[in-house]
């Protein structure tokens, strides 16, 4: 974590502005949401980027952010979470997007291309799904049978 | 030699190939495969204590400094850490249901985890009132929507009109339902195309180094 947020203030050519301070270990979920709660009160952060497998603190986080009027990104591929982040933050990443996101801002080709060939998979599964429903309405249960072999 | 095993290459070659043996043993159950994926995944649960115990350094090393500096407000709070981290460490290597250390899980963290849990409620409805203002269409949808929800799962939706839970019931089943499966199937789509991504080390973010190979 530390290599890595080290690396992306190279790359921006503000190392000297990195500090290993700031990056905080919090063992649990709990004790997580209650230290980001305490750090927004006391920072007043301009932006709050909630972005991975989010459970109940995607709600709390979201709002105390809301409070303090922080820009907010958020992206899960948690459904039951969607909803919240949608409520609760001004930029949304849901589901595929946040896999896509990298992909997008980076622009390296083979990140765009296996974005291309994943949206090539859905038109043919996409295919296959309106053909099974065909075979199965007429009374052909090729696919569905293929799928339990 | 350090610099060596933090080239991106090696991390990649390990990750690829890691990722491809469990992958290959996911769709091909090869007889004794298995057995080598069992021992990568207890290597990872080793991995996992291993990241646990550099959490704890790293956590370690700015509330030293917090105490040495006297930063105003916190070192107070850093000391107290320390002396339960002590506490806790020595009672529960003692015994696991020694006095202190369930005495502070029972009495202590699981209250203080189910307080913060029902403090939810309230981030909820604050959330709920900016989500369901009828702005727009959408946000006017919304919240017919979830108002007849809300009605349908209390007793006096069915008192007021006695439709609402069949159309609460539609909503959830018919409407939610397919959203919520075309959502989890293009995730999981693009789940498997970032592990390729990574199977084929051009998704690197997550290394820590540099694209060009160096670390």
């Amino acid at each position: 974590m530390e290599e890595t947020l080290r690396l992306a203030y190279l790359r921006e050519g503000k190392p000297e502005k990195f500090d290993p301070k700031c990056i905080n270990y919090q063992p649990g979920q709990s004790p997580m949401v209650t230290a980001i709660l305490g750090t927004f009160q006391r920072e007043r952060p301009a932006a709050n980027f909630m972005i991975g497998g989010l459970y109940y603190e995607s709600v709390v986080i979201g709002e105390a952010a809301n409070f303090i009027g922080a820009m907010q990104v958020g992206g899960t591929a948690n459904t039951h979470q969607m909803p919240f982040i949608v409520a609760t933050c001004d930029y949304v990443l849901l589901g595929e997007e946040l896999y896509a996101a990298a992909a997008y801002i980076s622009k390296e080709p083979i990140q765009i291309a296996s974005i291309a060939g994943e949206n090539w998979i859905k038109f043919l599964l996409l295919a296959l799904v309106v053909l099974g429903i065909i075979l199965e309405s007429a009374g052909y249960p090729l696919i569905s049978d293929f799928l339990r072999w | 030699m350090a610099t060596v095993f933090r080239r991106a290459e090696i991390l990649i070659l390990i990750s690829g190939m890691l990722t491809g043996l469990i992958l290959f043993d996911y769709f091909f159950p090869v007889p004794g495969l298995s057995d080598a994926v069992g021992v990568v995944n207890t290597w990872a649960a080793g991995v996992s204590a291993f990241a646990l115990a550099l959490g704890f350094l790293s956590a370690a090393r700015i509330h030293l400094y917090y105490i040495q500096r006297r930063i105003p407000g916190r070192w107070p709070f850093s000391l107290w850490l320390f002396i339960l981290t002590a506490v806790l460490t020595v009672s529960g290597l003692i015994s696991e249901g020694s006095l202190p250390y369930a005495w502070c899980f029972k009495w202590v963290f699981t209250p203080l985890g189910a307080t913060l849990y029902a403090i939810t409620g309230f981030y909820i409805f604050s959330a709920a009132y900016r989500a369901f203002r009828a702005r727009s269409l959408e946000a006017g949808i919304l919240l017919v929507a979830g108002i007849i929800v809300m009605l349908g799962n209390t007793t006096i939706g069915e008192l007021i009109w006695n439709q609402i839970p069949i159309i609460n019931e539609w909503l959830q089943l018919t409407g939610q339902t397919p959203a919520m499966r075309a959502l989890l199937f293009t995730a999981s789509l693009g789940l498997v195309i970032f592990g390729f991504r990574v199977l084929i080390g051009a998704e690197r973010g997550y290394l820590g180094v540099s694209g060009e190979g160096g670390s």
